[in-house]
C-alpha cells in the first residue's frame, strides 16, 4: 500500500472509536459468560463421553442435514418471489414484504401445529422441521433480495439478443444474485442449525439439534458438562461451516440500483402464491383466535384483554401490559443492536482489512447456545457491582445481541459498492478522511440498516427462547404471556393465546412497513 | 485518546443504566418458576398480608420453568438469586439437595402435614403443594361411542382401547416423565413390557403437554380420548367452561394412573437473611397463604384448609399414590428415560 493511501485513511481514534465498544460488548457480554460456564462446567469425563456417545454424532448429522435441507429449500423457494418483488411496483409491495417478516415472529407453538395440520399422519420427523424453517425463514431470502436491486440492463439487453428465460436465469442473473444469496443463506443455515422451539414440538430423540439437546442435557437431565461439551461442539461446527460459506463469496459484485418495472402478469401470479404459503399460517393464528373448544366463537378475542377469568379469579398476568413491555423491549433492543451495527460497519468502511474478520465474528453469535449463554451470564454478573442478574436491561441486552448479525449483515454486503478511490480523491481534495467517509458510506448503508432494524425489531417482539432462560422480575414479554395462556387447562385461553399471537403479528408487520417505507423515501 | 479510555467510560455508563438489587433485611426475594404470579392475584394479596406483619417485602423472581430455575439455582449455589425458592418438586429435588443448594430448614407446621410429602423433603425443604399426574378422558367422546372408559393402568394396554392414548416424551415434558415414573412406581421392573404392549396400542407420543392436551385430545378437535394431564384438570374444565356450576366435568381422571408431584419450598444457601427467609417459609405455609394455591396454581395445599366446592365434586385426589424417592428418581431418570426411547423409538 503506497505512502499517498495511508495519509487518506481515518485517524486511529476513529478506528478505535468503532471497534473497541463492539468488542467490549462482545467480550463482556458473551464470550466471556460463555468461557466462564465452559471453565467452571467442563470436565474431561463429559468430553470423554460426550465424544464416545454415538448419540453425539447422530445429532450433529442430522442437525447438518436439516439446516443443508431447509436452506436449500428455502432459497429454491424464495429466490424468484424475491426476484420479482426486488423488480416489480405495484400497490401493496409493502404489506407482502411486510408479511413475511410476520411469520418471522409467529409463536413456534402456533408455526408447529399448523405444519402439523398441513402435513397429517407424519407428525414428527425431517419433512415438518423442513417445511416449518422454509416458512418461517423465507422472510430473510425474500426482503435480501428485495433489498438489494440488481441492475437490468444486461437482461434486457440478452433478451433483446434473445436468450431464453431459463438461459437468461442461470447464465446472468443467478450469478449477478449470487454474492448476496450465499450471504443470505449462511444467515439461513445458522438460524435451522441452532432451531430450537421447532425442534422441541416438531423433532423427535432421534430428530433433534445440537441446541436441543444442550438445553436437555443441562435443563433436563442436569448434566451441564456435557450440555457445555455439546455448546463448543455446535460453535465449531457452526463456524467451520461458515468459514467454507463465506469464502466461496470472495468475488463480490458491484450492484448498482436497478429499475422498477410495473409487474406482470406471470409475476403477479408467483408473487400471489408465494404470499399464500406464507399467509396459510398466518390465517390459521386468526381462525385458531375464533375458534373455542372446535366451535367458532368471539370469546377471545372479547376477553382479550382481560386479567380476570371471572370475578374474584386472577389471570395472574396482564396481557395489555405484555404488549407494553414487548414494544419497550424491542426499541430498547432495536436501538441498541442499530448502535452496536453502525459501529461495526463504520470500523470496516474505515478499514477494509478488519471487514473479513469482523464479517464472519458478527455470524458467530448465532451458533452460540441461548442456553449456554443465559447460564453464562448467570455465573459472570453475580456479584457487586455488577451483581445484574435479575436486572431488567438484560433480556433487551439479550436480543440486541441475537438481532444484531441481522443488522450488521446486510450493511456490510451493501458496504462493497462502496467506491474507494472516491473517498481517497476526496480526501485527497481536502476533505478530512471521516467526513469524506460518513459522505460515502452513509447513503449506501441507511436503506439496509433502517431494514435491518425492522428485522431486529421483530426478531425481539417474538424471541422467546433466550428469554425462558434469563431471570426477570415484573414484566413479561407478549410470547411468554402466549406460552403461559397455552399452558392452561380449559376455557378460552387457547383462543386468546391465538388472538394475542395474532396482534403479535400485526404490530410487527406495522414496524415492518414503518420502516420499510421510511427507507424507501431515503432511496428517492 | 486510548482503547483503555474508552472501554472504561462504556462499562461506567452501562453501570449508570443498570442497577442491581440488593438485599436489605426488609426485602426478600422469593425465587419462582415461571407460572407463579408476579402480581394480581389473591396469592399476591397474601405476600401482602405477609409484608404488613413483618415490615418485609416480599420481590418475586421469576427464573424460567421449574428445570431452567432448579439449573440456574444449582449454578449459583451458596450465591443465590433470593432468599427463598418456592415450586422445586420431587423429580428434581436431590439435584438441588446433592449440590448443597438449600440451608435445611423445616417449618414448624410440616408436622400436621400428610408425613408421605414432608418424608420426600428429607428435613431439607418444606412441601408447599402438591398435585397429580393422571389420565383423563374425553367424557362425552365415550359416550357417543359406546364405549366404557378404562379404569386401570393395566387396562390401557387392552387392544379395546387401541390407538386411543396420547402421552407426552418423558425426557422433554414434566407430566410425562411423571407417567413414566408412575408405570415404573407401579408395575416395577414390568414396566418395560407395559410399555412394549402400549407401543403395540399404538400410543400417541408428544413432545410437550399443550400438544397431547390442545392437539391430539379428541376434546381440541384430535382423535385421541385418553390422554396424559393433570388430576385437576376436570375442575378447571368446569370453572373454565361455559357453566361453572356444571354437576357433571366434561373430562375425568383414572385414578389407577395417577403419580403425585410434590413441591418445595427452601431457604436458600448464600442468604444475608436466614431468619426472615424462614419466617417466609412458615408464611407459605401458613393457612393464609395455602387456601389461595388451588384457584391460582393449580395444584392443592399441604395445610388443612377449605378446598373450593369444585374441587370437591371435580376433582380426583387419590388417597397416597405410590411415589419414588427423589434420590431413586435422579439415579434412575437418565437410564429409565434412555430405555423408554428404546422401546418407543
Amino acid at each position: 500500500m503506497d505512502r499517498h493511501h495511508r495519509l487518506n485513511q481515518p485517524p486511529r481514534w476513529f478506528i478505535s472509536a468503532t471497534t473497541v465498544p463492539p468488542a467490549v460488548i462482545a467480550l463482556g457480554f458473551v464470550i466471556v459468560p460463555v468461557a466462564m460456564l465452559i471453565v467452571h462446567a467442563i470436565s474431561i469425563d463429559a468430553i470423554r463421553s460426550t465424544f464416545a456417545d454415538s448419540r453425539t454424532w447422530e445429532v450433529l448429522g442430522f442437525t447438518t442435514l436439516q439446516a443443508t435441507l431447509s436452506t436449500l429449500a428455502t432459497v429454491t423457494l424464495g429466490i424468484i418471489p424475491g426476484l420479482i418483488i426486488a423488480r416489480s411496483d405495484f400497490r401493496g409491495r409493502q404489506l407482502v414484504l411486510s408479511m413475511f417478516a410476520a411469520v418471522f415472529v409467529m409463536p413456534t407453538v402456533v408455526m408447529a401445529a399448523g405444519v402439523q395440520a398441513l402435513l397429517p399422519g407424519d407428525p414428527d420427523g425431517l419433512l415438518p422441521i423442513v417445511l416449518a424453517h422454509t416458512l418461517f425463514n423465507l422472510a430473510v431470502i425474500v426482503r435480501g433480495i428485495a433489498a438489494a436491486p440488481l441492475p437490468t440492463e444486461l437482461e434486457r439487453a440478452a433478451t433483446v439478443l434473445g436468450a431464453r428465460p431459463t438461459e437468461l436465469f442461470r447464465t446472468i442473473t443467478l450469478p449477478l444474485l449470487r454474492p448476496t444469496l450465499l450471504g443470505l443463506s449462511a444467515v439461513v443455515f445458522a438460524l435451522c442449525f441452532t432451531s430450537f422451539g421447532i425442534i422441541r414440538i416438531l423433532g423427535s430423540a432421534t430428530a433433534t439439534t445440537i441446541e436441543v439437546e444442550i438445553w436437555r442435557e443441562t435443563v433436563i437431565v442436569g448434566r451441564v458438562d456435557r450440555g457445555v461439551v455439546l455448546a463448543l461442539i455446535q460453535v465449531v461446527t457452526l463456524a467451520l461451516a461458515l468459514v467454507v460459506w463465506l469464502n466461496v463469496r470472495r468475488q463480490q459484485t458491484p450492484h448498482r440500483h436497478g429499475h422498477r418495472q410495473l409487474i406482470s402478469r406471470r409475476s403477479a401470479l408467483v408473487v400471489t402464491a408465494s404470499c399464500a404459503l406464507v399467509a396459510a399460517p398466518l390465517l390459521a393464528l386468526i381462525y385458531g383466535s375464533l375458534t373455542v373448544n372446535g366451535k367458532l366463537s368471539a370469546s377471545g378475542w372479547s376477553n382479550l384483554l382481560d386479567t380476570s377469568i371471572r370475578p374474584g379469579l386472577r389471570l395472574g398476568f396482564d396481557p395489555a401490559q405484555a404488549i407494553v413491555t414487548s414494544l419497550t423491549t424491542a426499541s430498547i433492543a432495536t436501538g441498541f443492536a442499530v448502535v452496536l451495527a453502525g459501529l461495526v460497519i463504520a470500523a470496516t468502511a474505515a478499514s477494509p482489512q478488519l471487514g473479513r474478520a469482523i464479517d464472519l465474528s458478527a455470524m458467530l453469535p448465532l451458533g452460540i447456545s441461548a442456553v449456554t449463554l443465559g447460564l453464562g451470564l448467570l455465573i459472570t454478573f453475580d456479584v457487586p457491582p455488577v451483581d445484574w442478574r435479575a436486572s431488567s436491561i438484560m433480556v433487551p441486552l439479550g436480543h440486541a445481541l441475537i438481532a444484531a448479525p441481522f443488522v450488521i449483515r446486510p450493511a456490510i454486503g451493501a458496504l462493497s459498492t462502496l467506491n474507494r478511490q472516491q473517498i481517497d480523491a476526496a480526501s485527497t481534495l481536502g476533505a478530512h478522511p471521516v467526513r469524506a467517509l460518513a459522505h460515502s458510506v452513509i447513503p449506501i448503508v441507511a436503506v439496509p440498516l433502517l431494514s435491518g432494524a425492522g428485522f431486529a425489531a421483530a426478531i425481539s417482539l417474538g424471541e422467546f427462547g433466550a428469554t425462558s432462560v434469563l431471570s426477570r422480575s415484573g414484566g413479561e414479554t407478549l410470547p411468554l404471556v402466549i406460552e403461559r395462556l397455552l399452558s392452561r387447562t380449559g376455557g378460552d385461553f387457547r383462543a386468546r393465546a391465538y388472538g394475542l399471537s395474532t396482534i403479535l403479528a400485526s404490530v410487527t408487520m406495522g414496524i415492518v412497513v414503518a420502516l420499510d417505507m421510511s427507507s424507501n423515501r431515503r432511496k428517492r | 485518546m486510548n482503547n483503555r479510555f474508552i472501554a472504561l467510560t462504556l462499562v461506567i455508563l452501562l453501570a449508570g443504566t443498570i442497577t442491581g438489587c440488593s438485599n436489605n433485611v426488609d426485602q426478600l426475594t422469593l425465587v419462582t418458576y415461571s407460572s407463579f404470579p408476579a402480581a394480581d392475584t389473591d396469592l399476591n394479596d397474601a405476600l401482602a398480608k405477609f409484608t404488613e406483619d413483618t415490615g418485609i417485602t416480599v420481590n418475586i423472581l421469576n427464573a424460567g420453568d421449574t428445570g431452567t430455575m432448579v439449573t440456574k439455582a444449582v449454578l449459583a449455589s451458596g450465591n443465590p438469586e433470593g432468599d427463598v425458592m418456592w415450586g422445586i418438586d420431587n423429580t428434581l429435588l436431590s439435584r438441588a439437595t446433592t449440590t448443597d443448594v438449600f440451608e435445611p430448614y423445616v417449618a414448624d407446621a410440616a408436622s400436621t402435614f400428610d408425613g408421605q410429602l414432608v418424608g420426600l423433603g428429607d428435613g431439607v425443604v418444606t412441601p408447599v403443594d402438591f398435585g397429580d399426574v393422571c389420565v383423563n378422558y374425553d367424557r362425552s367422546w365415550f359416550t357417543d361411542n359406546g364405549l366404557e372408559p378404562p379404569t386401570s393402568l393395566d387396562e390401557l394396554a387392552n387392544p379395546a382401547y387401541k390407538g386411543l392414548l396420547a402421552v407426552q416424551h418423558p425426557g422433554t415434558s414434566s407430566p410425562g416423565l411423571a407417567f413414566l415414573l408412575s408405570t415404573i412406581a407401579r408395575l416395577d421392573d414390568g414396566w418395560i413390557s407395559y410399555w412394549e404392549e402400549l407401543v403395540g396400542n399404538e400410543v400417541l407420543v408428544t413432545n410437550d403437554w399443550e400438544e397431547a392436551y390442545y392437539g391430539a385430545f379428541t376434546r381440541a378437535g384430535g382423535d385421541r380420548p385418553l390422554v396424559v394431564s393433570y388430576g385437576s384438570s376436570p375442575p378447571f374444565e368446569v370453572l373454565y367452561g361455559d357453566n361453572p356450576n356444571a354437576s357433571v366435568a366434561p373430562t375425568g381422571v383414572i385414578e389407577d394412573t395417577c403419580y403425585r408431584q410434590v413441591e418445595f419450598a427452601g431457604v436458600l444457601r448464600g442468604t444475608e437473611a436466614s431468619d426472615e427467609a424462614r419466617q417466609l417459609v412458615d408464611f407459605l405455609v401458613s393457612s393464609t397463604f395455602q387456601q389461595h394455591i388451588p384457584l391460582n396454581l393449580y395444584v392443592f395445599p399441604v395445610a388443612d384448609v377449605d378446598l373450593d366446592q369444585v374441587f370437591v365434586h371435580h376433582a380426583v385426589i387419590p388417597e397416597t399414590p405410590p411415589a419414588l424417592t427423589p434420590t431413586e428418581i435422579d439415579t434412575g431418570r437418565a437410564e429409565w428415560v434412555e430405555q423408554w426411547i428404546d422401546i418407543t423409538g
